[in-house]
């Protein structure tokens, strides 16, 4: 429950960098040296590391005891 | 993760700037403390499949939306800093139809594996449900074929995929509307 907590908290604040860096970049210039300044591979990183986080914040409580346990509350 | 799928071979990282904050709302729905509904695997494996062909539609009839916004505002030179740093419509056109692609695979396993667990149609109130499901499927189906046939695209495919996405939701939300006012 903590870990899953931890996990969705880390996983939110992940996303909400991610889009401040997008948001960022949308109100630069679109000039080829403000391009180079900005790095694309970070913020898939940083993308691809809050969905992990999200998968693990609902992945445990998916299965319980052979039932499949979910509703979309569960940040599906 | 649909997103970062279609990144593979293109640009669309662009296209976050809506999804990702919507992302980081639903991270935070389990801290609510909504409760699950246990399901047997069989059971729980179709609504899952359906939940996911659900997402993929939704995601694909935002981006149709946008896609339809962005080709109008495009024709009229009235594009704004969002519209201008979205990925260009073609590449907008590419995402979507892979979306609906992914999409369409998904909601085809879903009524596949829905027909397993039919035994009343009527008994069940399923009817509208499947009628709706069937013609939202048919008008997806409809759509990739028309694309990959005789090249509908722009604002074409854009109102077919919005008219899919509606009778997809109108096969959920509906039903369970009818069913209350029954």
């Amino acid at each position: 429950m903590v870990i899953s907590t931890l996990a969705a908290i880390i996983s939110c604040l992940l996303y909400l960098f991610t889009t401040r860096l997008l948001w960022q970049r949308f109100k630069q210039d679109r000039s080829p040296q403000s391009e180079q300044t900005f790095n694309r591979s970070n913020l898939l990183i940083l993308a691809i590391a809050a969905a992990t986080f999200h998968l693990f914040s609902f992945s445990h409580n998916l299965i319980i005891e052979n039932t499949i346990s979910f509703n979309l509350g569960m940040g599906l | 993760m649909v997103l970062l799928i279609t990144n593979i071979n293109k640009a669309t990282e662009n296209l976050g700037i809506f999804i990702f904050p919507m992302s980081a709302v639903t991270t935070l729905a389990p801290i609510l403390g909504f409760e699950g509904h246990p399901l047997p695997y069989a059971l729980g494996s179709h609504v899952l499949i359906s939940i996911t062909a659900y997402s993929i539609m939704g995601l694909a009839a935002a981006q149709a939306a946008l896609y339809a916004v962005q080709e109008r505002r495009f024709q009229k030179r009235q594009l704004t800093t969002l519209f201008k740093n979205l990925p260009p419509l073609q590449v907008m056109e590419k995402t979507l139809i892979q979306m609906v692609l992914i999409g369409f695979i998904f909601l085809s396993f879903a009524l596949l594996s829905g027909v397993f667990f039919l035994e009343d149609i009527f008994a069940q109130h399923l009817v509208h449900k499947t009628f709706f499901a069937i013609l939202a499927w048919l008008t997806y189906g409809l759509l990739l074929f028309g694309h990959f046939r005789f090249g509908w695209r722009g604002q074409k495919a854009a109102y077919y995929i919005l008219w899919a996405y509606f009778l997809l939701i109108l096969s959920y939300i509906g039903t369970e509307a009818i069913l209350i006012l029954l």
